[in-house]
């Protein structure tokens, strides 16, 4: 049974799931219903993050140019380039057993590719969802849809995992920023 | 307060929500360009078609939205609190009349106002847009609270494609089992069809205006019903660049064996002579002729167009009947630009229904770029 959470909340994931390890964390959004302009393409991606909330190397930045993360715990799936479809538009893989120990968070993300080019932002973006799966028994744990309606943002982070007194929890977070895929790098401390 | 394509905020961040808000529309570039205001339900389609509001209905029922020409732009009103719960989202849309795509246009401008300042603006270019041929440029709507967002995204398809993404009615008939040759046609708004396509000359081509008066109304006191004349006339253009119009006001009654190659018959002034108005074309002169803009509009009395009823028939030997009916009432404009006739190849032409209401000539001649100067005239 699914847990719908709003905006800001915290949930244990681990706590009560004993043996959960391999997560499918998918993303989703409808993107232009107009048919004129550019298509949407929204990258989805993980940053890897140690201690003060920024990778330990750029390594830690798991992206459709460095699809799996070295310790193989977060993979992303590949890249959806229109957000047609139904269902999830971008998947990343989670081995909770494999994610190395110093790494606190791993914080969720979606952007818009070539945002500034196409004159494209979360505006013009509707229904933007994260769910977390059971990737073993294929159940829902936690759903998460934005419903805020975002403005002239060019990146969210959508939420976050996080270790907590030895298990992994999930925040709700869904801020939009400014200044696309680079800012959130520079925010996360990958050098770009 | 600039603003840019995709943003969103709550409305009472700049203006006061609760009372009237003036939008204002305009476009320049070289295309014909129709405002609309959709008033959709929270699912987003127009469950009451009175909330449509544009040049042919140019208020919603309680006049909670407005429209008034402005320029070549448009002015409309909206007071957000008096609408209908049903009413969640008005959507201001630009539709481009005939040829030309939001990507040819020099500028388009939306601003939002109240009590005369400016409170919201955002500006648009060509380089914004692609072969858009309707866009929505911002949307009101209420979501706890009114929020406005600056969608500048649109459809190649044009009117017909906003109005399918609303649920609005644009009625398409079914189309006759084939083996019913159909021997007339009724144009929908905006769909236009060829008169003929064969080989062969036209011949003679017969455009008739027929319209209905006023019914009696009983009692001895009523008010006697006021006469309908509608006169037809229509603006030519010729492949030489000579330009000129063919109506009885002014004694313009043209010549079919010289140019402009279009004549009207006698003046019909009540409507009562079997026939009505006609208006011939010598489709042999094809190659001569670039357009005509057929019109009617209203020399004495009121403008009554849901009682005049107008129709105009198209006839071509060899082809079916083009039937083109006045449909849309609601305006209190006296000119009406009812089809298009335009040259395909100097071998047919293409009729296009318009039904669009203009106060007069001047007005009309800008909307559809003849240039021509104008002054009053008598008949």
């Amino acid at each position: 049974m699914a847990v719908n959470l709003s905006k800001g909340q915290k949930v244990d994931l681990t706590k009560g799931n004993p043996g959960l390890n391999k997560l499918l964390v998918g993303l989703g959004w409808d993107g232009n219903r107009y048919d004129g302009g550019f298509e949407f393409d929204l990258d989805a991606a993980a940053f890897l993050l140690s201690g003060g909330g920024k990778v330990a190397g750029d390594e830690d930045f798991v992206f459709y140019g460095n699809l799996k993360h070295v310790s193989g715990g977060v993979a992303c799936t590949g890249d959806n380039r229109t957000g047609a479809g139904d269902g999830d538009d971008e998947v990343i893989m989670v081995d909770l057993s494999l994610v190395p120990a110093s790494v606190e968070k791993i914080a969720f993300t979606v952007t818009i590719h070539e945002a500034d080019v196409r004159k494209q932002n979360f505006g013009q973006v509707e229904n933007a969802y994260i769910h977390i799966m059971d990737d073993v028994a294929h159940t829902e744990l936690i759903r998460f849809d934005l419903g805020e309606d975002f403005s002239i943002e060019t990146a969210v982070v959508v939420g976050e995992l996080y270790r907590n007194n030895g298990e992994w929890k999930f925040n709700a977070i869904g801020n939009g920023f400014q200044g696309g895929l680079p800012a959130l790098c520079r925010n996360f401390g990958v050098n770009v | 307060m600039n603003i840019q394509r995709g943003m969103r905020d709550k409305l009472d961040k700049y203006i006061r929500p609760d009372r009237e808000i003036e939008i204002f529309m305009d476009v320049s570039g070289g295309a014909v360009y129709d405002y609309c205001c959709f008033g959709v339900d929270g699912a987003g389609k127009l469950s009451d078609d009175r909330y449509m509001v544009f040049y042919n209905q140019t208020q919603s029922p309680e006049r909670e939205i407005t429209f008034a020409a402005n320029g070549r732009g448009a002015r409309f009103t909206a007071t957000l609190e008096r609408l209908p719960a049903a009413v969640q989202k008005l959507v201001f849309t630009v539709s481009i009349d005939g040829s030309g795509t939001m990507g040819d246009i020099a500028s388009h401008t939306v601003s939002v106002r109240q009590d005369g300042q400016e409170a919201l603006t955002l500006q648009l270019n060509g380089a914004d847009f692609h072969s858009e041929k309707a866009i929505i440029s911002i949307e009101l709507y209420k979501k706890d609270v009114w929020r406005f967002g600056a969608v500048a995204s649109g459809f190649n398809g044009g009117l017909g494609d906003l109005l399918r993404a609303y649920g609005g009615e644009e009625t398409v008939k079914e189309t006759p089992p084939p083996e019913e040759v159909p021997k007339k046609v009724e144009l929908r708004k905006g769909q236009k069809v060829n008169l003929r396509k064969s080989g062969s000359s036209l011949g003679e081509i017969l455009i008739n205006l027929n319209w209905s008066q006023p019914a009696k109304r009983g009692g001895l006191f009523a008010p006697k019903p006021q006469a309908i004349d509608l006169d037809l006339g229509c603006l030519f253009e010729l492949k030489n660049g000579q330009k000129g119009c063919v109506q009885a006001l002014g004694n313009a009654f043209g010549n079919l064996k010289n140019p402009p190659y279009v004549a009207l018959d006698g003046d019909d002034r009540s409507g009562a002579v079997a026939g009505g108005e006609n208006l011939r074309v010598n489709g042999e002169m094809i190659s001569q002729i670039q357009r005509i803009l057929v019109y009617t509009f209203i020399y004495e009395g009121a403008a009554n167009w849901q009682e005049a009823k107008g129709v105009v028939t198209v006839k071509c030997p060899g082809s079916q009947e083009i039937i083109v009916r006045m449909d849309e009432y609601g305006s209190n404009l006296g000119m009406c630009a009812i089809a298009m006739l335009e040259n395909c190849n100097n071998e047919t032409f293409s009729v296009e229904k318009l039904v669009r209401f203009f106060p007069a000539h001047p007005q009309m001649d800008e909307a559809y770029h003849w240039g021509m100067r104008w002054v009053a005239g008598k008949k």
